[in-house]
């Protein structure tokens, strides 16, 4: 019963507006203090203090330090010109093929996937600088904000990736473990991106081709070399063990510092402080959610809520596969009405525990749940890449969200072949640690 | 009355916002020189523990700060379609479950914060208050935030 009303004032809530973070905490912190929720002999100061606890715990931990630094990192190259580098390099790479440029940007955003820990910042930093080039060549403006919006979900795939730090600090999978398992991925997804956007690019004759020439290649890498060594540093430093994820994210933080400021001169220190400030705001954000969660979460685990959808989950009588492909029908489906953070926080304790029935691993798992909901960012209602490729191009979401689908579509078969195909998320992590 | 409470609310803000930016910038200089001192030979026992606690901090504080920006994640309400009158009911008890709420977490937050000058930090040794003290002095600046806010409704509304 308590959980029932949790839910329903969680949405209630989320309908009437209420930011997020309290719409999960509000109800939980009230419920918590309700009397006949617990046991009359419990005193009311001792709930109060619990819930205190669970909000300090929620956050007190060195994984979750990853998040304000790589957005922070990501806000450094943002500014400091290195979008511009990495497009021009992934031009001259593949702006010979039908629709060069709309494929220039997946690229791009893959290169940028590889800094940069989420989706917001991937397509905001591309984006800003795709768009406008996009409606020069005359591509419409609802596609290539599409296509911005694609390639910016690719950003939470490619490590390094808050939601896979967040899924780690959640499960105590290996955050190092799920990086790696998402590499693969990501290049999939890009190559899936590419195929629609060429496809759509034939067919409708949009953009402009541009000569291969290998003298361009040269001429942009030399000036995107120290820009694509920040993904180098960042994942070969983790994943050869050397640094963990989160001295990593400080170490991608004064690398980004050192190519904008020397390298590109497009930083100056002025610049620092609001930079700072503004990244720590996004990510207290996040965190703020999940330390309202914690809250929520402890009362679910309290009511045994957990162990009542594993037994009506195997009632079900599903096999592994078909498990499996309910719970990321599912997930699709909450990714398009909820945002990242919170869906991975109030579903993960539950879905982490049905792992073994799905006949998956549990950082193949991981890395669906973030890919899936990858997927939630681009479909509308609710989808941060669409919002922010909206907000740079100016076009109606209703617009972006239908030029989008294509896309959509090509993301869930390269979802399907990831749930259905293993090796493509575990090879690269059982290489790595053997 | 009104614009005295925005002023505060307003010149708390930018000091939270300054705060921030020290933690921020003190988070990436620990972390940076943890790094270091280990290939060094000479690990540091305590920034870790340091730097978990400026997290919290920033959460807390960050979280205040993202709510006078108005920034935090959320759905555009479906109040808005129904007309103003009703957005203006369910705004004004949208705010006070919200200060309801900060004001549990003023009163247990406070009171958690003295309990816990018994225990004190695995690496530092210094009284848990310390880093718990964020949760309700944080909880406070929302209030002030939230009660800015109200005025600001009722304000709306009187005109």
């Amino acid at each position: 019963m308590t959980v029932v009303v949790l839910f329903a004032l969680l949405f209630l809530f989320i309908a009437l507006g209420l930011p997020i973070s309290l719409s999960i905490g509000l109800p939980a912190i009230g419920l918590m203090l309700t009397p006949g929720v617990f046991p009359a002999g419990i005193q009311l100061s001792a709930l109060g203090q619990t819930i205190v606890q669970l909000l300090f715990a929620g956050v007190d931990s060195f994984d979750l330090l990853a998040v304000p630094l790589f957005m922070l990192a990501g806000a450094i190259m943002e500014t400091g010109g290195i979008s511009r580098q990495l497009i021009d390099f992934s031009d001259s790479l593949v702006g010979w093929v039908p629709g060069g440029l709309a494929c220039a940007c997946i690229v791009a955003s893959m290169f940028f996937a590889g800094i940069s820990g989420s989706a917001a910042a991937d397509t905001a930093a591309i984006g800003a600088v795709v768009i406008p080039a996009m409606i020069r060549q005359g591509y419409p403006p609802a596609f290539a904000a599409a296509v911005v919006a694609a390639g910016g979900s690719i950003g939470v795939i490619i490590p390094p990736s808050i939601p896979m730090v967040i899924f780690g600090f959640l499960t105590n999978v290996s955050i190092a473990k799920l990086f790696a398992g998402g590499m693969m991925v990501g290049v999939l997804f890009g190559c899936s991106f590419m195929t629609v956007s060429i496809w759509i690019c034939m067919k409708k004759g949009y953009g402009l081709r541009v000569r291969f020439s290998l003298q361009r290649i040269c001429q942009t890498l030399k000036d995107a070399v120290w820009a694509l060594g920040a993904p180098v540093i960042v994942l070969g430093g983790i994943l050869s063990g050397i640094v963990t994820v989160t001295e990593a994210a400080a170490l991608a933080v004064f690398y980004a510092l050192l190519v904008s400021m020397v390298f590109n001169r497009e930083l100056k220190w002025k610049d620092m402080p609001a930079l700072i400030i503004r990244s720590q705001i996004t990510a207290a954000t996040i965190l703020f959610i999940i330390a309202m969660a914690k809250v929520f979460t402890w009362l679910i685990s309290m009511k045994q809520t957990t162990q009542l959808v594993g037994t009506a989950i195997t009632a079900l009588g599903l096999p592994p596969w078909g498990l499996l492909l309910l719970v990321m029908a599912a997930l699709l489906v909450i990714g398009c009405v909820m945002e990242t953070t919170a869906a991975l926080i109030l579903l993960v304790p539950v879905l982490a525990a049905l792992t073994p029935r799905m006949g998956v691993d549990p950082v193949q798992f991981g890395v669906l749940m973030v890919v899936n909901l990858a997927i939630g960012m681009l479909t509308p209602p609710v989808g941060i890449c669409l919002f922010v490729s909206c907000g740079i191009s100016g076009v109606p979401l209703g617009e972006v969200g239908r030029a989008v689908m294509p896309l959509v579509a090509a993301a869930i078969a390269a979802l399907l072949i990831a749930c259905f195909w293993p090796p493509l998320t575990l090879w690269l992590p059982s290489l790595i640690y053997r | 009355m009104i614009s005295i409470l925005q002023h505060i609310s307003a010149w708390i803000n930018t000091a939270v916002e300054k705060l921030l930016l020290v933690l921020g910038g003190s988070i990436c200089l620990l972390l940076f020189a943890q790094v270091l001192f280990r290939y060094l030979g000479a690990s540091l026992g305590w920034s870790e523990e340091v730097s978990r606690h400026l997290l919290v901090a920033i959460t807390f504080l960050g979280g205040t700060a993202a709510y006078k920006r108005m920034s935090f994640i959320g759905l555009k309400g479906i109040g808005h379609s129904l007309g103003k009158s009703v957005q203006r009911v369910i705004v004004v008890i949208l705010q006070v479950a919200t200060l309801g709420c900060f004001c549990i977490l003023v009163w247990f937050g406070t009171e958690y914060t003295i309990k816990a000058w018994e225990h004190t930090s695995a690496a530092l040794q210094i009284p848990m208050s310390i880093p718990f003290a964020v949760i309700p002095i944080s909880s406070m600046v929302f209030i002030v935030h939230v009660v800015s806010d109200m005025a600001t409704t009722f304000k709306r509304s009187a005109q």
